[in-house]
């Protein structure tokens, strides 16, 4: 990939990233307060989503940064770069968490009120979602911070 | 008599599927911080400020690894849930907080 091309998807993979964790802060807010509800659960599963596709850009830059900015990174800063690694492990637990929370929720929706399992299910849903929000914010953080010192 | 499919929703191949991949996606979110740490504790690698290039990615096996475990947790999930739904839900939603906690702990201590 030519760097034109690295640093562009870098700035898309930024800027998707921001906007899933947004969507997830607002999903999880929703969530909170209104518990089971119609624009909660479409506002979560379109975080999600959008989460699944920042990792994805993230993954597909991986090898550049491997072989192009790591050993840079850490020769600049040890701190920086291990809080990028720091970055690495938290989104990858956040994408999964995501998902579990959106499984749980789907797998609750066809449930009755008063079958037993619904009520933990959502539990699940809203203990994963306001996770994989957590995780992601922190990400995102991390993120915005060193690729103001250390950028394709 | 057991009630029919319809009458106990947990019974339907849709629920089944979505309990497993929802138990996958937790087990291997607990998993990829013990990895992390086992691979810290086991193989250690060299200062990355004197690595110019690896062969291999660290951090993509860690990820295929951990779906694979995720793939055993879904397993147990599925298991768990056709004889107790509610239980398994549980176990999901202590996963997921677990999982969180454990890979702050990692993060924070051992990147």
């Amino acid at each position: 990939m030519t760097p034109e091309a690295l640093h562009t998807l870098e700035r898309v993979h930024g800027l998707v990233a921001w906007a899933a964790t947004a969507a997830l802060v607002a999903a999880s807010v929703l969530k909170l307060r209104r518990g089971r509800s119609r624009p909660a659960s479409i506002a979560a599963t379109l975080a999600v989503l959008a989460l699944t596709v920042a990792s994805a850009f993230g993954l597909w830059l991986h090898p550049a940064y491997d072989a192009h900015l790591r050993q840079r990174l850490f020769v600049r800063s040890a701190e920086l770069g291990w809080m990028f690694e720091r970055k690495h492990h938290l989104a990858v637990v956040a994408v999964l968490l995501g998902w579990s929370a959106l499984l749980s929720a789907l797998a609750a929706a066809p449930l009755t009120a008063l079958h037993p399992a619904r009520p933990p299910l959502a539990r699940a849903a809203t203990v994963g979602l306001v996770a994989s929000t957590t995780l992601a914010l922190v990400a995102a953080i991390i993120g915005a911070v060193v690729s103001q010192t250390t950028h394709f | 008599m057991t009630a029919p499919a319809e009458a106990r929703p947990e019974l339907s191949a849709a629920f089944r599927v979505r309990i497993a991949l929802a138990s996958g996606a937790v087990a291997a979110a607990l998993a990829y911080p013990c990895l992390r740490l086992l691979e810290r504790a086991l193989f250690p690698t060299a200062n990355p400020a004197i690595i110019v290039w690896s062969v291999r990615s660290a951090l993509a096996w860690r990820i295929v690894l951990a779906l694979y475990l995720g793939g055993m947790g879904a397993l147990g999930g599925v298991a768990l849930a056709r004889r107790d739904p509610a239980a398994a839900a549980r176990w999901i939603a202590r996963g997921s907080l677990a999982a969180a906690l454990a890979v702050v702990l990692q993060a924070a201590l051992w990147p």
